[in-house]
This record gives C-alpha cells, structure tokens and sequence, in this order.
C-alpha cells in the first residue's frame, strides 16, 4: 500500500514539475508572438504542401491499389496529426543531441528531480501546431470525400485511440534515437528514417510495401498501428477483419509500453557508461570531440579523420 | 583569380569527403524514400498503365533519379551562409579580396560535384538493384542531360544564396528557408513528378524557376523532350539563372552597404 502511495506521489509531482516547465515554454515562445504566427505558418503550408502531393496524385490516377482519394487523405491526416502532437510534444528529447554534445548533461544529473521529466519538458515546440492544424484539416476533408461513411461512437473513440497510439509510437522512437546519442553523440539518421519515413510510409496502405517493409512496421516499430490498422478495420477496405483489428490494439499498446520499457533499461545502461566515461577524461582525446569542440579550422583539416 | 576560386573549391570537395558516415547515413535516407515513392507509383500504376506519356519504368526511374539528384542540386535545409550572418562572420567573408558570390559559388561546386560522386551516382544504383530502373543508351540524352544538370546544379545554387541572404534583412529566417526549399521541391517534381501535374498547374510550373533545377534534366535523360524543344528549355533555364544571379548579386551589395556587425 505505502509503495503504491510513494508511486502515486511520484507521479503527481513529476506531472505537475511537467506542467510548470511546459509553462514556461509556451509562455517563453509566446513572447516573440510575430514569429510564433510566422512559424506556424509556414509549417502549415509546408505539412499542406506534403498533403496536397497526395491529392495531386489522383489527378492522373483514379486508385492507389483500389483505395480512393478520401481514405488515402484520412490515413495522411491522421499521421499528420500524430506526427504534429509527437513533434510538439516531444521536442526535448530532439534536442537531446545537442544537450550532451555541450555537455550539459551533467547539471540534468545533478538536479534532484527525475531526468526524464527535465529531458521531456526542456522544450515545447509551439510553432508544430502547424502541422497539427494541417492534420485536423485533413482529416476534415477525407472525412467530407468518405461521407458515405457510418460512424458510431466506437469508431469516434477507435480514431482518437490510434492518433494517440501513433504519436506515443513516434515518441517512442525519438527516445530510442536519444538514447543512441550516448554512444554516438549525434542521432543517427536511422531515427530520421523512422519518424519522418514512417509517417511517409504509413500515409499511404501498408499493403503496397514489400513484404519485409510490412512487417517491420507492423511488428519491430509499430507505427501501423497509428494509421493503416485503424482506418482499413473502419473503412471496410480490410487486411484484416475488424474484430481482429480490435485484439491488435492491446499488442500494439503492449509494444508501446515493453519498447517504452527496453528504451528505459538502455538508457540506464547509457547513463552509467556517460558518467563512468566523462570522469575518466578519456573522450577529451578522441578525434571526434576535437573536431566538435572546434579545434580543427579550415586550415589543417587532416583527411583521414574518422568520425564516428 | 580563376585559380583561387578553383581551389576553394576543391577545399570544400576535401572538406566533405570527411563526412564518411553522414554521407553513409544519408545515402540510407535518401534509398528509403526512394523505395517508399517507387512503392507508391507501383500501386498507382495498378490502376492505369500510361499518364502522360510515361509507363511504370519511366516513372520509376524519374522518381529514382530526382532522390538521385536532390543533394546535388538543392540540399534540403542549407543555411551555411545565413549562419555566418547570424554569427557575424560574413563580415570577415565581405572583406575578403575576392568576390563574395563567386566565393560561395566556388565552395558550393565543390560540395555538388562531392555529392554528385559520392551520393547520386550511389543512390542510382541502389535503385537499379531494388527495382531495376534502366539507363539510356543513347548518347545525345546524356549530352544534354549533363549540360542540364550542370545549369540545374548553378541554378540551385544561386536559389539557395537567395533566401539565405535574406538573414541580412531578417536575423531568424528558419522558417523561410524552410519554406522555400519546400516550394522549390515541390515544384520540381520531388514530391509528385512534374509531368502528372495537372494540366493548368504545368502550364505555370514550367515557367518557374524550378522547373530547370531537377525535373528538366530528368526529362531529358529520360527521353521524353523531342530535339526542338530542347534549346528552347535550356535556353529558359538559362534565363532563369542569369536572373536569379543578377537578383542575388544586387541583394548582396545592398546589404554589404548597410552591413552593421553586432557586438563590434
């Protein structure tokens, strides 16, 4: 009873310690108010440019493999809505790379509150309600092409279930790329491949992929589950029936949390090697932290640095 | 003074071959979307096996050579020369005893031809491998392909000097970059080819500047421009680079006018 007490507690401060950062940050971005809209903007535009690439394309072409503009639109939408919320939301664990390459990590450490929550809260990206606004609208007009739909309150909840499921996947996924950042200083672009390819991908039904491509994405990252699982069980145009569909999200929320949970261990294990590392002294000598600290000018750049 | 600019050039081909596991890196991101839209042209071609003039291969390798192309002719997010604005450095640049365009000119040939060799030709081929898109034969196309991209790979270069000089005028212009390099993608056929635009749209983006960074050298490799409408649109594309040129030269002397450096 008293460590589900001490659980709760440690719950309730780390939300609110969340809140008062995130706070901070909004109203931090709020200042510059012309430059918020600007960004905003352009981030419209820029998601409504990628959106209208997939109206354009039934321009010249009547199906995508039997699907129709409008489910294609609403699978576009509702990945765009999960990307927006995982940008925005997410965005501290972004910029991860760039608080252990100046090596500030260590003040994270030092303060005697929880590193995932400072991580986490460090950064609020305001200025992703650009795409986020794209995606509510996208999803406006594919729900206006399919309005030959039926929609019952499961299907309202199931679509609100798969948004969120796709934004804490891609959330997931940047924590992986974080966590990397221990041992190779910068993400790798393997974490730009999943998130910005997977929403690429999972705009468009899974079933036009290479089969290898199919179940990486269903089984290793999950992301179909944000997108294609849902809207073919809802919209009729099945890989699977629906009630399979429906024993398929507690899987998908399985992967979610055991993912959540392997990228917890990792980063432990990435801890002890960071502090275990940095006191030693030993990365002060490597190539790659000299050439980040700037030591190497335009001059007397060696060409057979290795740079890992 | 053609020497020096030669050599700064070949510096900055020196300074990218460094960058071995970006490049690495890259050349995977760059294959993944070339697979994600091949996938998705396949199952577009499903439902109709001809548009406008083009089949399932010709569009494959269009898709393939404009992911092939891209960091040649129009990185995705450039912002060198905005960063030494911001920074203060371009002072040092504009007090340099050699022209401040052509410097940059030279410095950005250098990076082009390093990704032309180490990062177009790679993807090409890993395109020919997955999905078995085919290479031309026929000289002529490769003639005119390599006088296309050549203007293509200037014109693109002078585009993003473009809204990067901006920063004299506004300090964070991030989101303008970003904004212009995604109109100049889409305008260049990188998210939908620019032959399946529909017909008004092509009618305008033709007649952009865009059109001649990577969708005419892909036409023109691809075959798909008979004889006498090629000069027509090298000559179009020429036209454009000049005056793109022109337009930064002058913004750049504007602002080296009012040039106020912060912070001494």
């Amino acid at each position: 009873m008293a460590q589900i007490r001490r659980i709760l507690q440690i719950v309730y401060s780390d939300t609110r310690l969340y809140l008062l950062l995130i706070r901070m940050q909004v109203l931090a971005q709020a200042q510059y108010k012309a430059n918020l809209v600007l960004d905003i903007t352009t981030y419209f535009f820029v998601a409504g440019l990628e959106f209208v690439t997939v109206l354009l394309f039934f321009v010249r072409f009547p199906t995508l493999l039997g699907w129709h503009v409008g489910e294609i639109a609403l699978l576009a939408g509702v990945m765009s809505i999960s990307f927006g919320l995982a940008e925005m939301i997410g965005a501290g664990i972004d910029d991860f790379a760039s608080i252990i390459k100046r090596g500030e990590f260590d003040r994270v450490l030092l303060r005697p509150v929880g590193i995932f929550i400072q991580v986490f809260g460090s950064d609020f990206r305001l200025r992703r309600l650009g795409r986020l606004t794209q995606g509510i609208l996208a999803c406006a007009l594919a729900l206006h092409l399919l309005s030959d739909l039926h929609w019952t309150s499961a299907k309202v909840l199931v679509l609100l279930l798969d948004i969120a499921s796709g934004a804490g996947i891609f959330i997931t996924v940047q924590l992986l790329g974080a966590t990397v950042c221990f041992w190779t200083i910068e993400t790798t672009e393997l974490t730009n491949i999943l998130t910005y390819g997977g929403r690429e991908m999972l705009s468009y039904p899974l079933t036009i992929y290479h089969q290898l491509l199919q179940r990486f994405f269903l089984f290793i990252v999950p992301v179909a589950f944000g997108s294609y699982i849902p809207v073919s069980a809802r919209s009729s145009v099945a890989l699977w029936s629906a009630h399979r569909a429906c024993l398929c999200r507690p899987w998908s929320r399985a992967c979610v949390c055991s993912g959540g949970w392997v990228r917890v261990a990792l980063r432990s294990a990435a801890l002890s090697k960071h502090i275990s590392v940095s006191s030693s002294g030993s990365r002060k000598d490597t190539n790659s932290y000299r050439f980040q600290r700037g030591e190497y000018t335009y001059e007397n750049l060696p060409c057979q640095v290795e740079m890992h | 003074m053609l020497r020096f600019y030669i050599e700064v050039a070949r510096t900055a081909f020196r300074r990218q071959l460094i960058y071995r596991w970006a490049n690495l890196a890259g050349l995977l991101t760059n294959a993944f979307f070339g697979a994600v839209f091949s996938y998705v042209i396949i199952a577009l071609y499903s439902a109709r096996p001809v548009v406008a003039g083009y089949n399932v291969k010709d569009t494959l390798s269009y898709t393939w050579l404009v992911q092939a192309m891209i960091m040649v002719v129009l990185p995705f997010s450039w912002w060198d020369l905005m960063q030494t604005i911001r920074t203060g450095e371009v002072v040092t640049d504009l007090s340099k005893p050699c022209d401040f365009y052509w410097y940059w000119f030279s410095r950005e040939i250098g990076r082009d031809v390093y990704y032309l060799l180490f990062r177009a030709i790679p993807t090409y081929a890993i395109g020919m491998l997955l999905f078995g898109v085919g290479l031309t034969s026929e000289w002529r196309s490769w003639l005119a392909y390599a006088l296309a991209l050549a203007l293509g790979a200037m014109l693109g270069i002078a585009y993003r000097f473009l809204y990067n000089v901006i920063a004299f005028w506004i300090i964070e212009a991030r989101a303008v970059v970003t904004l212009a390099g995604t109109i100049a993608l889409f305008f260049t056929g990188s998210y939908v080819p620019l032959p399946f635009f529909p017909a008004w749209l092509h009618a305008i983006a033709v007649w952009l500047p865009f059109n001649g960074l990577m969708n005419l050298p892909a036409e023109l490799l691809l075959g798909k421009l008979d004889g006498g409408s090629f000069w027509f649109e090298i000559g179009r594309q020429v036209g454009w680079l000049v005056a793109l040129t022109l337009l930064v030269r002058s913004m750049t002397t504007l602002a080296a006018r009012r040039v106020i450096s912060q912070g001494g």
